[in-house]
């Protein structure tokens, strides 16, 4: 891989080809004592762009230290993602390979309750190829194949987890400013060595509207979809088809002021019932104004409410103030509740954070920023921590 | 703020209040916001069962695998998963 990101600066350099590259390295600690369980996050990457071609590759590093409040279920792992696009006229093709490796085995449930197992590395070659016909149809295709490598904990036998997925939709834009949409997929899950071999499919049928005669400043939207499911779920249930809803309106209350505003009810179909599906209800406000630095400030306030065989509720507040120059006051601020999976709180808890911290854009593309947060949790012992968030990034392309 | 706002608002939040009053319900398949997702990947570490990967930035739950234990809702900086 070296070689090849080696190989590909050397063309740019000769051809004078579009080259942007960037850095972004960003650490968290998640405890009372600062450093204990930090989180270390590295994505590096480069894109090269012709005529009618891009290449884009991207690495991404992630560790998670020991010694955190909340015990961590995350793994250790190295994806290096490499991406093509090629367009042809009205034709693109996108070619994609993954290469994802656990940097420590992270343990797996295999399915059908077949034991536990290590995973060592994936690979995941991907294609998709899209046109569109007379500017009112989209054609998508996809083809994926994941393949991990598996080590059984339990049988003590190597063994290949593969996926493979393909689909592909149409999209028609009407001529009254509408969608409509078909499409499926289809996916295959294999374990060799543990004989397990089992497929679902999905057949989305759906239709969107956004009407042009509402009152200025304001966009409504409105979508309705039906996926037909084929497969069962992991106990051996069929999955249900399900019906969903979708309505979307924002709305500027002010010039400077934007309410976004999102309901969704799906509804599920077994055999011989009818359920009331996932709810949702989303609203967002944001204000936006000069403040005094050269970065533009906003403040946002979002909240939403769902529903399924769970409840979440989530408040947020989110605020960037440009103070000076590049220099930005962060504003921070999450209450959330919703189900745990930290043993002795119920099934459920409730999170409350608030921090602040500053940000500095330089004119040539480095950003970096520091924050500090409180968290408090309905735990025991340790129901109130402190966490430290903080990252460089260096993005030259957007000076 | 216009009337037509007002009445829109007032409507959104009977709407919430109403939906809100029905309680939990049975679902055997998690629903993914993609409008909220950012494709951040933490759903997809935090998963023992291997059943979702991010694709094209959007998390992707395979209900084949998903053995509904919740870590991906808890694990979502934006609340994408429910």
């Amino acid at each position: 891989m070296k070689y090849f990101a080696v190989l590909l600066l050397a063309v740019t350099v000769a051809f004078s080809l579009g080259f942007e590259e960037y850095v972004q390295l960003n650490a968290v600690s998640d405890s009372i004592n600062y450093g204990d369980g930090l989180r270390k996050d590295v994505l590096a990457g480069f894109r090269l762009t012709g005529g009618n071609w891009d290449i884009t590759l991207a690495e991404d590093w992630v560790t998670n230290g020991e010694g955190a409040v909340l015990p961590r279920f995350y793994r250790n792992h190295s994806e290096t993602h490499l991406e093509s696009r090629i367009t042809f006229g009205r034709l693109t093709v996108n070619p994609e390979l993954q290469y994802d490796m656990d940097l420590d085995s992270a343990m797996v449930v295999l399915p059908l309750s077949l034991g536990e197992g290590y995973r060592n590395s994936s690979l995941q070659p991907a294609l998709t190829v899209s046109c569109s016909i007379a500017d009112a149809f989209e054609l998508t295709g996809t083809g994926r194949y994941w393949l991990r490598d598996i080590a059984s904990l339990n049988s003590d036998i190597d063994t290949e987890w593969s996926e493979t997925s393909y689909g592909g939709d149409v999209l028609w834009h009407t001529p009254i400013g509408g969608y409509l949409s078909a499409g499926g997929v289809s996916y295959q899950t294999k374990l060799d060595a543990l004989d397990y071999d089992h497929s679902w499919s999905r057949v989305d049928v759906s239709a969107g509207y956004t009407p042009v005669s509402f009152p200025a400043m304001t966009i409504l939207s409105a979508e309705a979809e039906y996926s037909l499911y084929n497969g069962e779920d992991y106990s051996g249930s069929g999955l249900p088809d399900r019906f969903t809803a979708r309505l979307r309106a924002v709305q500027n209350i002010a010039r400077n002021v934007t309410c976004n505003i999102a309901f969704s009810q799906a509804a599920d179909f077994y055999e011989n019932e009818t359920r009331f599906g996932p709810f949702q209800s989303a609203v967002r406000t944001r204000f936006k104004f000069g403040g005094w630095g050269s970065v533009p400030s906003s403040v946002t306030l979002s909240g939403q409410l769902t529903e399924s065989f769970v409840t979440t509720r989530l408040g947020e507040l989110e605020g960037r103030i440009g103070l000076y120059g590049g220099i930005s006051a962060l504003v921070t601020g999450k209450l959330w509740y919703g189900p745990s999976s930290v043993a002795g709180t119920g099934g459920y808890r409730t999170r409350e954070t608030i921090g602040g911290g500053l940000e500095f854009r330089m004119q040539n593309g480095l950003n970096t920023f520091l924050v500090f947060e409180r968290e408090a949790s309905n735990l025991s012992p340790n129901d109130v921590w402190g966490r430290i968030r903080g990252g460089v990034g260096f993005y030259p392309a957007a000076r | 703020m216009t009337r037509f706002t007002r009445l829109f608002l007032l409507a959104a939040l009977a709407f919430t209040v109403v939906a809100a009053c029905d309680g939990p319900l049975a679902s055997a398949l998690l629903t993914l916001d993609a409008s909220r997702c950012i494709g951040c990947g933490e759903c997809e570490e935090v998963c023992p069962y291997g059943a979702i990967e991010v694709i094209d930035g959007d998390a992707v739950i395979n209900p084949e695998l998903c053995h509904q234990c919740n870590r991906c809702i808890e694990a979502c900086p934006e609340g994408a998963i429910y």
